[in-house]
Formats: C-alpha cells, structure tokens, sequence
C-alpha cells in the first residue's frame, strides 16, 4: 500500500515573477508504507523541496501530495498543521532547534499544542530523550551541545509524537563518521519497527543499507535507480 | 498551562529586550499616571479651596491701581439686604530677603466672630495680646529655617523693626491657600504697610443667599463706583486658569510621553526579526496552527504589558501618595514662590485607569501580534529558510 503518492508535481519559487525557479518538474512517485526510501542527488537538485512538499511545509505549484490517502498540498493551514503534528517527523538537515530552549523544551515543542495533560507530555519527551541518550543533558540549552547532540535532540523531537512517516534531509552532514554511522543505524530500527522512511541526501554511506527503494534527483526530475 | 509556561521559556530567551520594553512601559505607565494623579489631587485640593471662598471681594481701584479705601465703607454695605456678614481687611506682601520668598500678610480683627468661622477656627483659642502673628505652615518652616522661633522682626517702610511674636501655627481647609498667609491683628498689618488707622485694603462679604451675590455685587459697585467687585465664581475662573496653566505643562509632558510609547509601539509593530520569521516557522514545520502561534504571541506580550501595567500603576501611586511625589509636585503647585507644603490626599479614579489600560494594553497587542501573524502565514519552509 502506497503511503505517499506525488502525482505531476511541479515547484516553482517565484513563480511568474523575475526570479522563478523550477525546483521540480513533473514528479511522479509512490512510496510504499514502512519503506525505507533513498533520495540522492547532488545539492539544488530539488530533493529537500520534495521532502518540504511531502511534509506539507510547501505547496506545490502544480499537482498534487497524497500522504496516507489525503491530499495535504490543498489542505489548510490548520489542517496542514495537525497532519505534520500527527503524521510527520521531520529531521532538518541543520537541526532547526529553538537554540536558547533547553533539550527538553525543544523535544517538548511539538506536544505544547497537543491535547495531552502536562504529565503526559512530560513523560513522552523524557521517554525519547532517552532514546536517542540525550536525557542527561535535558536542562541544558541546545545552544551548548555539540553537533551530535544536537543531532540526537533533533530526533528526538522528531520522533516524540511518534509519528508513522520519518523524513531526513541531509541528516549526516553535520557530523563525523561515527555520529553519522550511529544515526543511520537508527534509521535502520526505525524502519524496523515499521516506520515509512524518506532520507534525502548524497551520503553514499546509506547505501550500505537495505533500502527499499533508491531515486536519483537531478535537476527537477526524479529517476528510479 | 503549557502554553503560559511555553511563553515564559520564550520570555526569558529574550530577556534583555523583554526586561528593556517592560522597564520601558513601566516608566511610561508610571509617568503618565502620576501626572494625572498629581493633577487630580490638586484639583481635588483646589475645590476645597474653592468651597472656603468669601462670596464676594470688593476692592477699590484708581487709575487701574488697588488703593486703600476708608473703614467707614463697611458698615452701609451690612445694611444692605442679604448681606450675612462683612469681614474688613489690610492686606499686602511682605518681601522676606533672607528666603527671597514673599509672604501674604493679612490684618484681621480678631474679634469678629466671622473671621474665626472663615478661617476654620484655627485662632478661635489665640490669647496672645499685642503684636502677635498666626503663620501658615509653609511660613513656620521658612521662619524655623532663619532661626526666628518664637518672633518675628518685620521691617516697616519707615525703616523701623516691629517686633512680632509668633502666637501659633495658622491652618485651614486648604494648605494650597494658606500655606504662605501671616494674620496679624489689623493696627499691626497698618504699621507694617505704614497704613493711616481709618484705612483697610479689601472686605470679604458673605451673602445669606449665594444666588443673590451678583446683584448683591452690582448693588455694591453702585453705592461705591470706584470699587472692584468680585464675585465667587469671577474667583473660580481665576483659579481654574491658574490651574490650567499648571495642568498645561503636565499635558507637555504627557504628550511627550505619549509620543514616545507611539514610536516604541510602532517600531515594534512593522519589525519581526529574521530570527522571529525564522522561529515561528519552526513552530509551525513541528505541527502549530496560525492560531497557536497567535496565542503564543499575545501570551508573551499580554505578560509584558499586563506587567508593566501594573508595576507602573503601583510605583505610580506610591511615588505620588507615600512619597508625595518629589520634583513632580513642584511643577504644580504653589502661588507664590514660598511652596505649600500640602498633602497629596490618595483616591482612586477607575475611569482613568480604565482609559489609559484601554489606550495602552490593546494597541500594544495588536503591534506585536499582527506582525507575528504576518510571519505564521508564511509557508513553514519558506520562513525556515
């Protein structure tokens, strides 16, 4: 069953002003649910756009976003809102934390506006704190972490609603081999514990994986390799 | 909950700009209170001052100038129909260099049962004999301050020293009015002035009926045409103007003020920083609506405003109420140079509360929340970037 369907999606910035650019053109792709799919391609390629387009973060141009049977590229605002909340967890590639919080009120950010008790959400953050070994430093602004640490809050928080759809742009970087190794092992959980993954990035390391499916982005255009 | 606590972390993130602006309203709040606190007080102290007046003043002038006029004037004007009582006077300043201060001498008889009723019983148990005074406050703490404790050494236009002693301390209704008032017995107050013993400067007159007093006023001015006559309400004009005055330069103030918390509202409404558009869109990217991101604006700017408010208000009525409003209360008061030392009585005006909150609160929401909401409708990934 396919989880994620783009049909004739285009992406254009700026569109019909002077500075328009085609980011992609006519994308066609479906991702099989608890996957594991590889992006790859160089940088401006138009990977992190299709990555934003899948979350919701962007609006296509032209086509249409199909994620779990709903159309989320004509969603509203605060219906976009709650599917990234429900069903997304987006791992940036340059982390995107509130750089003066702390590691928990990072990972607490995306259940403040939750219906949840203050205990529950409490409890769920300090349980993927712990996953991702970053619980000892949960008092400490973000600000003071080193990149790997940052890394692992970074996921933490992406992971904290756990959501069924995992997506990474660019995930390793910022980080040394052996943080980038570590990461992609847990990727590589995730995905067994049946989560649908979609990692955009040029890391070659990340074909050592058993992945499900490889695209080649180049230029726009999106090539099953 | 969450959100209020989220909102306080987001605070304190910012804390220096966030302490800048609260310290900043705080100021403006409390200075612009304590002027309207300062002003309302004077004018409450003002209508005390008002409701002690005679009914009417007559005066006699000549080519434009006060001159004295003959005692003999007094008794055909308490003849006259509606008059309750005529109260004789002399009159004038008297230039203290030492303080370079004047003050107002006024020569009464004592023994007139109406001057003790005007001047709210304060020499009602003077039994002093001679040449004594009865001294405003104001004019004690000046005397204390030269060493002139127990008399006083007038200097007449002759050159002579009249020795006076000071038989107590004067008060009345209104420390504004008589802060700066010496009583003396009449023949003392025509020495001082080097007057003739038949002449007096003014009369106060009390109607029985208040509404009579312009015809009673008239009929005066006809009886005696080199007169001034003047009524209460002339009176009541004269000290609003003087208040007004005073009021005028607190509204300079005022609206300096007020500029100020324009152009700080402003310069906050049209800028959201990089760094803001940036945040918000992280906020939304994890899953917020508009709304919450709306909701979370106005909690950190309602715990702003809602805070210097309140601090504002208080510091505003404890510097004017407990500490009696130094350096601000001088811009008011006083009609002479000698400043009255009166009390700034406390009251509470919701109304003007409730206005300045509904200029202040409001508009400062709406300049921060409506850039906030400009930056939420941005696409999450487009403000990330």
């Amino acid at each position: 069953m396919d989880i994620i369907v783009c049909e004739n999606v285009t992406k254009i910035y700026g569109y019909k002003t002077a500075k328009e650019h085609v980011a992609l053109k006519d994308v066609n792709l479906k991702i099989a649910k608890g996957s594991f799919v590889l992006l790859m391609g160089p940088s401006g390629s138009g990977k992190s756009t299709l990555l934003s387009l899948i979350a919701s973060l962007l609006r296509p141009t032209q086509g249409r976003v199909i994620v779990d049977g709903e159309v989320v590229s004509k969603l509203p605002d605060r219906f976009s809102a709650d599917f990234r909340r429900q069903k997304i967890g987006f791992i940036f590639q340059k982390f995107n934390l509130l750089e003066d919080l702390s590691v928990q009120e990072n990972v607490l950010v995306p259940l403040i506006v939750s219906d949840e008790s203050i205990k529950v959400i409490e409890e769920k953050a300090k349980r993927a704190m712990q996953r991702f070994a970053i619980d000892h430093k949960a008092l400490m602004p973000v600000r003071k972490l080193s990149g790997g640490e940052q890394q692992r809050c970074a996921i933490a928080r992406a992971l904290v609603n756990d959501p069924p759809i995992i997506l990474a742009d660019e995930p390793t970087a910022n980080l040394d081999d052996a943080l980038a190794r570590q990461l992609i092992a847990t990727l590589d959980e995730l995905k067994k514990e049946g989560k649908t993954i979609v990692v955009a990035t040029h890391d070659p390391r990340f074909l050592d994986l058993d992945v499900d499916a490889l695209y080649e982005v180049k230029e726009g255009n999106v090539y099953s390799a | 909950m969450k959100m209020l606590a989220f909102s306080l972390a987001s605070l304190w993130r910012r804390r220096y700009k966030n302490l800048a602006l609260f310290f900043i309203f705080s100021l403006l709040i409390f200075l612009v209170m304590s002027i309207f606190l300062i002003a309302g007080s004077i004018k409450n102290e003002l209508l005390t001052t008002l409701k002690a007046l005679p009914d009417i003043y007559v005066q006699r002038t000549v080519g434009g100038r006060l001159m004295p006029m003959k005692i003999d004037r007094v008794d055909p004007i308490e003849e006259m129909a509606g008059i309750e009582w005529v109260m004789p006077r002399v009159w004038g300043f008297y230039y203290f260099p030492a303080a370079g201060v004047n003050f107002s001498v006024i020569g009464v008889d004592f023994d007139l049962g109406s001057y003790k009723k005007e001047y709210n019983d304060a020499i009602a148990s003077i039994e002093a004999k001679g040449d004594f005074m009865v001294v405003g406050e104001g004019v004690k703490r000046i005397l204390q301050k030269h060493y002139y404790k127990d008399f006083f050494n007038f200097i007449a236009p002759t050159g002579d020293f009249i020795k006076v002693k000071l038989a107590g301390v004067f008060s009345s209704n209104s420390a504004l009015e008589s802060s700066d008032t010496i009583l003396v017995p009449m023949a003392l107050a025509r020495k001082i002035f080097a007057m003739s013993e038949d002449e007096i400067t003014d009369m106060l007159i009390k109607v029985q009926n208040p509404k009579e007093a312009p015809t009673i006023a008239k009929n005066i001015q006809n009886l005696y045409p080199d007169t001034r006559v003047i009524t209460k309400d002339d009176l009541k004009v004269s000290y609003q103007n003087m208040f007004d005055y005073k009021s005028g330069l607190f509204l300079a103030l005022f609206i300096g003020s007020f500029f100020a918390f324009f152009v700080l509202v402003f310069e906050k409404a049209s800028s959201v920083g990089k760094e803001q558009i940036k945040e918000i869109g992280i906020l939304k990217a994890l899953g917020w609506r508009v709304e919450d991101v709306l909701y979370l604006k106005f909690l950190e700017s309602a715990v702003v405003i809602f805070s210097s408010f309140v601090v504002g208000l208080v510091v505003s009525y404890f510097f004017v109420f407990v500490l009696q409003a130094p350096l601000l209360r001088d811009i008011f008061s006083g009609f002479s140079v000698l400043k009255p030392q009166f009390i700034l009585k406390p009251f509470f005006d919701t109304s003007l509360v409730v206005t300045l909150f509904l200029i202040v609160v409001p508009l400062y929401l709406a300049a921060t929340i409506v850039p906030s909401w400009r930056a939420a409708v941005i696409d999450p990934e487009e403000a990330i970037r």
